[in-house]
């Protein structure tokens, strides 16, 4: 059965994604499954599992979103497994095994700090337009000039 | 004279009219409800809207030179290619606008609310930002030559190929900002927070940045000839590649810094080392230890090459169906013009591109390295098999990826 549900809503004092703006939070402790669409964006410092609609959402490093989510833009810390579409997504934490993102823009840091690293299980990432050659290798040297054909039948008049 | 008066406006406003092409310039507008409504190609110069509340409507292509709109709610409002030059924007909300393309030279911004608002390819040639709140903002390609951005907000905002030449950032703060390849030259950022900031191949030349505090930011490829560092915070700042006068570093603040050319910490330098290293990369580049360039205009086919341990292989030329093996702790640089089409690379190396990588049909086209990063500008075609400990991944904003990510052992 799907339910929709949805946790504390508060004005804002708790961590990102914008904290002048109404936003969704699910807590640490707390698990939902089912379906969840918001207008707001929501953090996930808790689990969610299901399928995920909405402006923005940040998961924190104690927090997993796994199902399906379509949102604008989704910044991670903590665990995401599944199928997920966005605008732009920012990770950091783990993407769990058959999972795929589809976004047009990612972005993830080499870092010396083992929290803000990324780590992949088997995974399909489809990131901005079709990826094609730079521009500007000079074209390659003319071919040499081929041997005109040799007549069909030579010696036919 | 405009087409409509204040009143019929407000009368039309309650009814949902379109004012899409209409003249009205130099009307008063101020503080009324207007929002959600379409104002697209309006004629609108030297119009009154202070404190109207224009949330969610559609003013693109709209014309609104020295138009009044100090402390207006524009929150969500649809700008793009709209003519804003030297508008009075003070204090106005502007959170998730869309900026794109709009021309603000010259304009005032300063104390308004842009978070999350998209600038791309934006004119601000010498607007007045100063105070604003930028943050998460995309001035991606935008133009803030000589703009004032003192005290602004700019947390994890992307600039990357954005144009900040002489443009003032004093005390502003751009912690995690996205500034890859940026043009700040002659840039004043006295006291500025750049801390995480992605500086890769930002040209710094000539700015101040005396106070700076440039902790973690990472500086890989970076121009920083003739910058002043007076006391500029870089510890933990990842300098691969940078150019600048070991000199400029004399008086700097650093506990130590990251030399690695992954930006993984695995190079950590202080004092002596650090002067060391950068003598070492100023003169990197000619006949030298384990460094191979492939240079543009060359092309290698069907070949085979094996580079040995901690090798450095930069690439600026085409290979295809090439099978490439980096010993351990090597690194592969595809530089911005170089194509791998058709390639594998094997080894516990570290894979940079900047190009264009394709795998071979047979794939993966990666095995085994140690680390995988692609730039802003950087393309892969390719399948990625994982080393045991897990590869580690950095992928800027801006590249462009079709890449399945495998375990260990585990290729199919």
């Amino acid at each position: 059965m799907d339910t929709n549900v949805a946790s504390n809503t508060d004005r804002g004092e708790q961590a990102a994604p914008n904290k002048e703006t109404r936003h969704t939070v699910i807590e640490e402790g707390t698990e939902i499954s089912g379906k969840l669409k918001s207008g707001v964006p929501l953090v996930i410092k808790g689990k969610l599992d299901g399928e995920l609609d909405a402006p923005a959402v940040a998961v924190a490093a104690s927090g997993a979103l796994t199902g399906k989510a379509k949102v604008g833009k989704l910044v991670s810390e903590g665990l995401l497994s599944g199928q997920f579409e966005a605008d732009s997504v920012r990770l950091a934490g783990k993407v769990g095994n058959k999972s795929s993102i589809k976004t047009r823009s990612l972005e993830a840091r080499l870092t010396a700090d083992k929290g803000l690293e990324v780590t992949f299980g088997e995974c399909v990432l489809t990131v901005g337009d079709e990826p094609s050659e730079p521009k500007g290798q000079p074209p390659p040297p003319a071919a040499a000039k081929t041997e005109p054909a040799a007549p069909k039948n030579p010696g036919k008049k | 004279m405009a087409d409509y008066t204040r009143e019929q406006v407000i009368a039309g406003a309650k009814q949902k009219v379109s004012f899409d092409r209409l003249d009205l310039r130099a009307l008063d507008l101020s503080g009324i409800a207007l929002e959600a409504l379409s104002f697209r190609r309006a004629e609108l110069d030297g119009t009154n809207f202070q404190k109207t509340k224009l949330k969610g409507s559609n003013l693109s292509h709209s014309s609104l030179r020295e138009s009044f709109l100090v402390e207006a709610d524009l929150s969500g409002v649809n700008f793009e290619k709209a003519d804003l030059e030297s508008c009075n924007l003070k204090g106005a909300n502007l959170a998730g606008a869309n900026l794109a393309r709009a021309n603000l030279g010259g304009a005032t911004l300063e104390g308004a609310n842009l978070k999350g608002a998209n600038l791309g390819f934006a004119q601000l040639d010498g607007a007045n930002l100063g105070g604003a709140d930028l943050s998460e903002c995309n001035l991606s390609h935008a133009d803030l030559t000589e703009a004032y951005l003192g005290g602004a907000k700019m947390l994890a905002t992307n600039f990357s190929g954005a144009t900040l030449v002489k443009v003032n950032l004093e005390e502003a703060d751009l912690s995690d900002a996205i500034l890859a390849e940026a043009s700040l030259s002659e840039a004043t950022a006295v006291g500025a927070k750049f801390v995480g900031a992605y500086l890769t191949r930002a040209d710094l030349s000539k700015a101040d940045l005396n106070g700076a505090i440039l902790a973690r930011a990472d500086l890989r490829g970076a121009n920083l000839k003739g910058a002043k560092l007076d006391k500029a915070e870089l510890t933990a700042a990842i300098i691969h590649g940078i150019q600048v006068d070991p000199a400029q570093l004399d008086t700097i603040v650093a506990d130590w810094v990251d030399g690695s050319a992954g930006g993984d910490g695995s190079q950590r330098l202080s004092g002596r080392e650090l002067v060391d290293f950068l003598s070492g990369n100023t003169n990197r580049g000619g006949a030298g230890s384990g460094r191979r360039y492939f240079g543009k205009g060359d092309i290698m086919r069907d070949a085979t090459l094996v580079f040995g341990d901690n090798a450095y292989v930069e690439i600026e030329s085409i290979f295809e169906k090439c099978a490439i093996t980096l010993g351990n702790g090597a690194e592969l640089v595809v530089a911005r013009e170089g194509i791998l089409r058709n390639c594998s690379v094997s080894g516990a190396g570290r894979v940079t591109v900047h190009g264009f990588f394709s795998e071979t049909e047979s794939g993966p086209g990666l095995v085994g390295p140690r680390q995988l990063f692609v730039s802003s500008k950087g393309s892969i075609i390719s399948k990625v098999q994982q080393t045991a400990q897990a590869t580690k991944f950095g992928f800027e904003p801006g590249c462009r990826l079709r890449l399945t990510i495998l375990e260990a052992n585990n290729a199919k």
